[in-house]
């Protein structure tokens, strides 16, 4: 009886291993064949049987690709993400700082009002968004995409969550030493929080460098375009030739994958830290 | 004994210390703060206020609930608004099993495999939902994609994945899967090892199957990870988006439309930011209600 039980638990498992490896494969086939198919001619993407490696090598594709202003569009996209990542590190840690430390009226209720809107989508709001944006005179710039989402409630949250366990006693001798309050902050705080803070900042990165709709919204000239919008921008171009689109969506991704593949450790911490409990 | 009305309302604010630390604490968030302000809390209240107003760039009218009606009289709104709930009804479901599945199944494996399954799954997450639409548009492609040509391998007929009205969404909702899975995943994970093992050694013990274990066990404990990935699962399923641009438009025929996709037509093709924002509140609704409905049925029970 004993076995038979054995026996069963681990075809269950031989079972479910062969299934999870199939979906895993299901999640990675598209990313394997956008990079395989980037090197076919032309020619090759449309054949039938459909070749699943390059047979020929080319680098056609990536030669047309920046004829296009694509080289620009990824700095584009470098300078949007990256002033985002480190102007929101900048408010988020503060205020999560205050959040998790300080004693100051109104302090319950005014996280409470941040955290009730992270159930809220910002799509829902995207036409008076639009508005202020452009009130602003903020409509096809850069600055455009960086200062509306600044006030992230996720990375708020986040932090304070963070800061929560900085050991306040730390903090208090600080201030008895006759440290400042921006001396603590950036001297004792500040390093006590870089794992959180690196966690929030691949995570804003990520975000920024994807937020399709919002870019899609903003930017309008060509010059101005992030890479993920020229890339979208080329396949209406090049409708049917698939090389070129394929390339583009190649570059587009790339850079998210190496991002990913060498800080996986922070993305989890990430996740899960941004998560709201209860 | 008479009290000022100050000191009932803030007891502590006026005497000094406390003053000072409260001063401290509000310019930390005020950076924050005025960000959240001016891009969340005006624009979530100018919504409203927007989808009662006939919107003209010299000068709103107030209209009242027009736009609304306009809205509820057109077929194509009452389709956007149906097909915005088939994508939910597809998504949401098969995200939670597949990665309650996966979750639950890779905790047994090896640290080292583990991350390899944990990458896999995450991966589509970062890449960018454009790069995402060109690549399935190419394997979907009716004449050599290579969707069709293992359709015609096995001795089907192909299928016009994204022409067909009755296909398009399902096509369109399992690619949102794809990449709605890795955070799920990756909080489940999380959740699970947080799980004293002990109480698997004792339904071993007791000869428990391994669904038995999942069922009277991890469920029941990872109920509050469960509610969250739910609720959040939920509201980006509302707000699919980009792969509907990219790879419908709306096609064919309104069939992958959805309330988000008529809102970004209405606002920015024919600039009726009156309609749009009417139907941002209707979106607005839709999501509050199901989130709600959700924390009522799968809230941990104490």
């Amino acid at each position: 009886m004993a076995t038979l039980k054995q026996k069963k638990w681990k075809a269950s498992t031989v079972i479910s291993i062969i299934v999870i490896t199939i979906l895993a494969a299901a999640m990675l086939f598209p990313l394997y064949y956008m990079f395989a198919a980037s090197f076919m001619p032309d020619g090759d993407i449309t054949k039938v049987p459909p070749p699943l490696f390059p047979e020929t090598f080319t680098m056609a594709n990536y030669a047309e690709l920046f004829k296009k202003p694509a080289v620009r569009w990824l700095f584009n996209s470098i300078f949007v993400s990256g002033l985002t990542t480190i102007f929101t590190l900048m408010v988020s840690s503060m205020a999560g700082y205050a959040f998790a430390k300080k004693r100051f009226f109104g302090r319950e209720v005014i996280f409470f009002i941040l955290i009730a809107t992270i159930m809220v989508p910002k799509q829902i709001m995207i036409v008076p968004l639009f508005k202020v944006v452009d009130s602003l005179g903020l409509f096809d710039s850069h600055w455009g995409l960086i200062v509306p989402v600044l006030g992230w409630p996720i990375g708020i949250f986040m932090m304070r969550q963070f800061m929560s366990s900085v050991p306040t006693e730390i903090i208090e001798s600080a201030r008895i030493d006759g440290c400042g309050e921006t001396r603590t902050f950036l001297q004792i705080v500040i390093p006590l929080a870089k794992a959180g803070l690196s966690a929030l900042a691949i995570f804003t990165f990520v975000q920024s460098w994807n937020d399709y709709m919002w870019q899609l919204l903003v930017i309008s000239s060509t010059p101005l375009k992030t890479l993920p919008l020229g890339v979208a921008a080329i396949q209406e171009e090049f409708s049917v030739r698939y090389g070129p689109q394929l390339a583009g969506a190649a570059i587009a991704s790339l850079p998210m994958i190496l991002v990913f593949l060498a800080f996986q450790k922070y993305f989890t911490k990430g996740i899960t830290m941004g998560a709201v409990k209860g | 004994m008479k009290k000022t009305p100050g000191a009932i309302a803030a007891p502590s604010f006026f005497r000094t210390a406390h003053f000072k630390e409260n001063l401290s604490g509000y310019l930390f968030i005020l950076p924050g703060l005025i960000f959240f302000v001016i891009f969340t809390v005006i624009p979530f209240i100018e919504a409203f206020i927007l989808s009662l107003q006939r919107y003209n760039p010299r000068g709103s009218t107030f209209i009242g609930f027009e736009n609304y009606a306009t809205l509820f009289a057109t077929d194509n709104f009452w389709k956007s608004f149906g097909n915005t709930f088939l994508f939910v009804v597809i998504i949401v479901p098969v995200t939670m099993i597949i990665a309650l599945f996966v979750s639950s199944r890779i905790m047994d494996f090896s640290t080292r495999l583990q991350t390899v399954f944990r990458a896999a799954f995450y991966l589509p997450v970062v890449m960018s939902v454009v790069s995402i639409s060109l690549v399935w548009k190419v394997l979907l492609n009716y004449n050599y994609g290579v969707l069709n040509y293992f359709v015609k391998a096995l001795g089907g007929t192909p299928v016009n994945w994204l022409g067909n009205e009755k296909t398009v969404i399902p096509v369109l909702s399992l690619i949102v899967v794809t990449f709605s899975l890795g955070q799920p995943i990756i909080l489940f994970l999380a959740a699970l090892n947080g799980i004293d093992r002990s109480y698997y050694e004792a339904a071993d013990v007791d000869g428990a199957s391994w669904f038995m274990k999942f069922r009277k066990i991890t469920l029941p404990l990872l109920r509050p990870t469960t509610l969250y990935v739910l609720v959040t699962t939920t509201i980006n399923a509302f707000q699919t988006f980009a792969i509907i641009n990219l790879m419908t438009g709306g096609g064919p025929n309104y069939a992958s439309s959805t309330l988000l996709y008529q809102i970004y037509k209405q606002a920015f093709t024919f600039r009726e930011f009156g309609i749009a924002s009417a139907e941002g509140v209707i979106l607005f609704f839709c999501v509050a209600v199901f989130g709600v409905a959700q924390f009522i049925f799968v809230r941990p029970k104490d």
